[in-house]
């Protein structure tokens, strides 16, 4: 995972806000994070009712994947079968994608459930949901198939679907709920399919884990580093470098809440994260959009940190503590990038692309 | 002749934990007091702001012993930058000696251990890192 990545996934993403991506596994505990990170962005508060509709789609989505999800034995862990939960938010219409691990025995039957319920219309979705709930059936994964009755029901769309066959034994089964936003939509939104398909590749390719592109507010970081530190725990890493990447997570998860800049009317403070695993590793890489006049003065801090050693980024440290208790400097002063520096294994690593007119990506990356 | 100290009245402050601030527990009579949690507050400012208040006008008091045990899963960086005011506060009091700082920290938590011996080596006050 390396700047081309976050370059690869933030151009995709263009015109997504947010735009959140998560390779698996899927574990139900995640489910309050997905929602609550849905909630943050300011867009989806203003159009309240659209708001909860998503809300209940993505839950409902999130748990029929986690039902139907098979888990890959540890003797096929070569095969790209973690699955992957993303939803974006476009002009028009709010897109969910997963893609999850399915025995090829099992591909015709869930092709064929799918069909059905795309081939009703309104009326008839609604007898065959009240059917279902009055015959009380539960299938051997302990759902009664109301989740994907409901998710036709509520999005008013085809549900989108495709498979693709790993080796003799399992398939993966992509899945795609677009709710539109406004009757007058009429964009074909069927190419992200294909598109959530090849971002879980590069993501398996590059051993990606997490990516999100959109507003950094404290609602937003906590289910991030909710799942985050999940991910972060890695028995073979052990605990104090977990808790070092905990660390990390959250200084450069509140710098780019801090630092980023208002882009949108919505005075959003827009930024882009993600994180992977790269030879045996961790890699952190976070941007944010700035302004020309501070590109020259994060280069000179940032350069600055690059050339001290670990006694001098102590002492950097312990000077700037002191000084922004003397000097009574409310905020903490820089001491959130003295810290990432200090956690970080390698020496930091930062680009910048240009951004408009007048503006730059700033993209740090951190080693762990 | 000098008039007697003026006794100082405070209240103990308690202020629960949330998912993204630690439990405060500041005893006014002497009596052991807590800070203990996670502290990631995008706003430290205004979640420290009580707690400094109330450590200043503790530190004017001439009759009362403190011990404060600190113990974080981990904190941001504004926090720390709160914890040393705090600590700060305790250092500039004449009645410093008769505060005790224990720090607590998990002796996995190489991270805490760090944090605890940089707090301890920029303040003057009976400070004690205790790894368990």
């Amino acid at each position: 995972m390396h700047f081309n990545t976050l370059r690869y996934f933030y151009d995709k993403a263009s015109g997504q806000n947010p735009s959140f991506y998560y390779r698996g596994p899927f574990l139900e505990r995640f489910t309050p994070s997905i929602l609550d990170m849905s909630q943050a962005s300011p867009g989806m508060e203003i159009q309240q009712n659209m708001g909860k509709k998503i809300s209940y789609m993505l839950v409902e989505c999130f748990q029929n994947v986690i039902k139907h999800a098979e888990i890959l034995p540890e003797d096929q862990k070569d095969i790209s079968g973690e699955g992957m939960f993303s939803f974006k938010s476009l002009n028009g219409a709010f897109v969910i994608n997963s893609i999850n691990l399915v025995y090829n025995k099992d591909v015709e039957r869930l092709t064929g459930l799918v069909e059905n319920v795309n081939s009703m219309n309104e009326a008839d979705l609604k007898q065959y949901y009240l059917d279902k709930l009055r015959n009380n059936e539960i299938n051997d994964k302990g759902g009664a198939g109301l989740g994907l009755i409901e998710m036709a029901r509520k999005s008013g769309q085809k549900i989108l679907h495709d498979t693709e066959q790993l080796n003799d034994q399992y398939s993966l089964f992509h899945q795609q709920i677009t709710v539109r936003k406004n009757t007058s939509d009429s964009t074909e939104y069927s190419s992200m399919l294909q598109e959530s398909g090849d971002f879980y590749k590069r993501m398996t390719a590059e051993n990606m884990v997490l990516f999100y592109k959109g507003d950094f507010n404290q609602k937003s970081i906590m289910p991030l580093l909710d799942m985050a530190e999940h991910k972060l725990h890695d028995k073979s890493a052990g605990q104090k470098r977990t808790l070092r990447a905990a660390h990390v997570t959250v200084e450069v998860l509140q710098n780019i809440s801090k630092h980023a800049r208002a882009v949108d009317a919505d005075g959003q403070r827009f930024g882009v994260f993600m994180m992977g695993k790269m030879n045996g590793s961790l890699s952190i890489l976070a941007g944010n959009i700035v302004p020309v006049s501070e590109k020259i003065f994060l280069e000179e801090k940032l350069d600055y940190l690059i050339s001290l050693d670990h006694d001098g980024l102590k002492e950097l440290h312990r000077s700037t503590l002191r000084a922004s208790v003397r000097f009574e400097n409310k905020t903490n002063s820089g001491l959130g990038l003295i810290e990432v520096a200090q956690a970080s294994s390698e020496s930091l690593r930062y680009q910048f692309y240009p951004h408009g007119e007048d503006q730059y990506l700033f993209a740090l990356q951190v080693i762990i | 002749m000098f008039a007697p100290p003026k006794k100082v009245e405070l209240e103990s402050l308690h202020i629960p934990a949330t998912s993204e601030t630690p439990e405060v527990n500041l005893v006014a009579d002497g009596g052991l007091s807590r800070i203990e949690g996670k502290s990631l507050p995008e706003n430290a400012f205004e979640f420290y702001e009580p707690v400094v208040l109330w450590m200043r006008q503790f530190a004017l008091r001439a009759d009362t012993p403190l011990m404060l045990e600190l113990k974080f899963d981990y904190f941001n960086s504004s926090s720390g930058r709160y914890l040393f005011e705090i600590l700060n506060i305790l250092e500039q009091s004449r009645h410093k000696q008769s505060y005790r700082i224990i720090w607590r920290c998990d002796k996995d938590d190489e991270l805490m251990i760090d944090k605890g011996e940089e707090l301890k080596s920029l303040i003057d006050v009976p400070f004690e890192v205790r790894v368990v």
